[in-house]
């Protein structure tokens, strides 16, 4: 019903733009106390058709030479927007990485494996012109999508021009940094004193915060990141940030992901080679890959297979299964 | 009827009394005309991308793809700089001469770089830019990075093969793409004291000698080896075709 209501109110305001001119209005994105406040960035603070917008052209398939993929395509709602391939692939295609999560990305202080790229609104251009992505090219797009209801209306309501580079980039950014979350039993717990914590959970959430383990001191803070690059030692032929700085020592160097929702988002690391949270336990047990960049603290740790257990217990804690269930991500035509 | 076409003569002369005015009030500019024509050669003849030429090591190759960032483009007369263009993108396939109005002016110098600068190229949106900027996301015509944002200052692309036998199939691609901030370069040339009045023209034609790019002396490229880069993927070999490739122009 909740669904038919929401379907209801889009279908509203876009019928409504060709008759009488859509209307646009500042909203706010619903977040945790507990999360920083947003810096959005100057013109591209949040409306409702801009988000309405972006969420149009997250799931529009015009964006794909083969009009077949969507960004939803590699980014599923499901999956904590991943797609749960070991990578993601477009026909022959094969892209290089495990797709990453969208959630909380409106904190992110830059994006890609190696943080090559400063803004989400630089991002989105990234899958639409990228080979082994949607491999298009702008003026291709914006031709598709003039000829598509509504783009134009919606395009000079949200931003006060035609639809364009600036208008898809921006309206993209503004749907991903709405997708929010911070609603799991851990924040419940941890910040909202909740009592349904286990005794599993609590002595997992007390190793991995532990100078023992040392989990927390990457995957710190409120979205269990602190967005620097770090070699597990995983052997392959990704040379991580050495890409972008020329270094040897940066080979194989990834920025830390976030571990929220990480129970949705198997399977694990940028390879996609880990296809459990036991196994990635077991990995960081057994003291990471061999790779000559490891991280010091990626060591053999002899934990117990029951404090191993009570990791997983505190990892699969991060879910937000209202964040999943969010049926305002999901496109008009899903509902 | 007669009141209707008095009225149209007034309106007549009324509009161009206006006109005049504005005429009046806001003169023209004085210009000149500067054209920048750049001419992509190998070994002396202008350059076919159906030709195939023979490098240093005896290999056969053609040249199917040219791309480059022309930018700051400055004319000089002293101390004295005057910016002409902030940017411009050649193509091979669909050459243009640069043509540029200027103001009336005495240089004895020409520069540009070649690539784009760092205050252009490091965390730019290009979608912020109009189509007709050649930076822009349309106008930059894949030359741009996605994943380490930064603009690719220029692509040679072709197809080579090793034998050197006369009429042999180019079966595979050699591609050059070179950017970063370290591969960006500034040329700069001498051109004696070239004074431009009202309404003169001037056209600088800019040789490319593409056969720089595989035969520079100093540093010749053996296809058979060295074939591929995307700069971070070979950055020593990006560096040295950059380092050819700004050898390759000469102002004639």
């Amino acid at each position: 019903m909740k669904k038919l209501i929401f379907y209801f109110f889009l279908s509203g305001i876009l019928s409504g733009c060709a008759e009488k001119g859509l209307q646009d209005r500042a909203v706010s994105f619903k977040q945790p106390h507990y999360f920083p406040p947003i810096n959005f960035p100057e013109g591209n603070e949040p409306t409702l058709l801009r988000f309405e917008l972006g969420k149009k052209l997250f799931y529009e398939v015009k964006l794909s030479k083969n009009e077949d993929q969507s960004c939803a395509s590699c980014h599923r709602l499901p999956a904590a927007f991943t797609d749960g391939r070991t990578v993601s692939s477009f026909h022959e295609n094969k892209f290089a990485r495990n797709a990453p999560t969208l959630a909380n990305l409106a904190w992110s202080p830059y994006f890609m494996s190696e943080g090559g790229v400063p803004t989400l609104e630089l991002q989105a251009l990234g899958p639409i012109h990228e080979k082994h992505e949607f491999e298009l090219n702008m003026e291709d797009v914006i031709d598709r999508l003039k000829s598509r209801e509504n783009y134009s209306a919606l395009s000079k309501a949200a931003y006060g021009r035609e639809l364009d580079a600036f208008v898809i980039t921006r309206a993209l950014a503004c749907f991903e940094r709405s997708l929010i979350s911070g609603d799991s039993k851990f924040d419940r717990h941890y910040f909202l004193n909740s009592n349904d914590y286990s005794d599993l959970e609590k002595q997992g959430m007390a190793l991995f915060f532990s100078e023992r383990t040392q989990c927390s001191s990457c995957h710190a803070g409120s979205f269990f990141t602190d967005y620097q690059f770090y070699s597990l030692g995983l052997e392959d032929a990704d040379i991580g940030l050495e890409r972008r700085t020329y270094s040897e020592a940066d080979r194989g160097k990834i920025k830390t992901p976030t571990l929220r929702n990480i129970e949705l988002t198997s399977p694990y690391m940028h390879n996609g080679s880990m296809s459990s949270l036991e196994e990635v336990v077991s990995f960081y047990n057994s003291g990471g890959g061999t790779r000559s960049t490891k991280d010091a603290r990626i060591k053999p740790l002899n934990l117990s297979k029951e404090e191993e257990a009570a990791l997983v217990a505190f990892l699969k804690s991060l879910t937000d299964w209202n964040f999943v269930q969010n049926e305002n991500f999901l496109s008009a035509e899903e509902d | 009827m007669k009141m209707k076409i008095v009225n149209n003569y007034f309106f007549v002369v009324l509009l161009s009394v206006f006109f005049m005015s504005c005429g009046d009030d806001n003169p023209a500019a004085p210009e000149t005309k500067v054209h920048l024509k750049f001419i992509p050669t190998f070994n002396g003849q202008p350059l076919s991308i159906d030709s195939v030429y023979i490098n240093s090591f005896g290999q056969q190759l053609r040249v199917e793809n040219v791309q480059f960032y022309l930018t700051n483009i400055y004319t000089h007369n002293g101390a004295d700089s005057t910016l002409l263009k902030q940017a411009f993108l050649f193509t091979l396939l669909e050459p243009k001469t640069l043509s540029l109005n200027v103001a009336p002016q005495t240089f004895s110098s020409i520069s540009f770089g070649v690539g784009v600068p760092g205050n252009l190229n490091k965390n730019v949106d290009p979608s912020q830019y109009a189509n007709s900027n050649p930076l822009s996301v349309q106008g930059s015509n894949g030359m741009f990075w996605y994943w380490n944002t930064g603009y690719i200052f220029v692509k040679v692309e072709g197809r080579y093969e090793l034998t050197g036998i006369p009429n042999a199939p180019l079966m595979d691609s050699y591609a050059f793409h070179l950017g970063d901030d370290p591969l960006y370069r500034v040329l700069h040339f001498d051109i004696g004291n070239v004074s431009l009045a009202e309404g003169d023209a001037r056209t600088f034609n800019i040789e490319v000698a593409m056969d720089s790019v595989f035969n520079r002396p100093a540093d010749p490229i053996d296809l058979s080896i060295d074939n591929l880069t995307h700069t971070t993927s070979n950055f020593p070999l990006a560096e040295r075709v950059t380092n050819n490739f700004v050898s390759a122009f000469h102002l004639q």
